[in-house]
């Protein structure tokens, strides 16, 4: 099983992702003679208190997807009653781990600009993905570990 | 905005798609001012959506009255 493990950053469990297109847009793509775009580098925080998971608007733009649906979702500040309605994108993750990388395909996350200048992350792993694996946090040794 | 035409089709033809029980749950393929199909899934739908629109934008939302909303940790700048 393979498994992500790091050191608490300011309390945070934080690792790299790399996010492209899905694989169905990945064929469509090679199947009209488009570049495949790159895959987005992003650093992210596990956050087990996000249902869903959230890039940075960037990391869409520069893999020029257009959403596939709409959701409504409740932030600190959100009333219960009335939640942001965001985009959802269909991608495909990959965790970094150990030298190499693990995919997620075909996972649908959403746009999310909340990130401040200098904290080095760009998105929250939520639940949805937490989900898929094994996640243990050992906090007097200041260590996570994300099986999957 | 991305989506919106797509999304003023499906919420007038919700109310339509949920007189019939039938459809409760299922997910609507959008397209435009068209609800083109339902599917039991939101993969089915997505699916469906690329093999007709291929790189066209198209809209999947699930046929309920009351979607649960998500949970995230961090405030947003702006509706996205």
């Amino acid at each position: 099983m393979p498994y992500v493990t790091g050191v608490l950053i300011r309390g945070w469990a934080i690792i790299d992702v790399l996010v492209g297109v899905s694989r169905p847009r990945h064929r469509l793509l090679q199947k009209h003679h488009f570049t495949v775009p790159q895959p987005v580098h992003v650093r992210a925080l596990l956050d087990t208190g996000a249902s869903i998971s959230g890039f940075a608007p960037r990391v869409f733009q520069e893999l020029d997807l257009t959403p596939v649906t709409k959701l409504g979702v409740i932030t600190p500040s959100t009333p219960a009653h009335t939640p942001h309605e965001v985009d959802l994108y269909d991608v495909s993750l990959a965790l970094v781990a150990g030298g190499g990388t693990h995919p997620f395909p075909d996972t649908r996350v959403m746009a999310a600009d909340c990130w401040l200048p200098g904290e080095g992350i760009e998105a929250l792993i939520g639940m949805d993905i937490l989900c898929r694996g094994f996640f243990q946090l050992m906090g007097p040794e200041r260590q996570f570990v994300f099986a999957f | 905005m991305a989506l919106e035409k797509e999304l003023e089709t499906f919420r007038r033809e919700l109310p339509g798609l949920l007189n019939d029980p039938a459809n409760r749950g299922t997910f609507a393929l959008v397209r435009g001012e068209a609800v083109v199909c339902l599917y039991p899934t939101f993969e089915a739908a997505l699916a469906a959506g690329y093999d007709k629109f291929g790189l066209e934008a198209f809209l999947v939302k699930e046929v309920t009255d009351h979607e649960e909303p998500r949970y995230f940790s961090r405030n947003l700048r702006c509706p996205m």
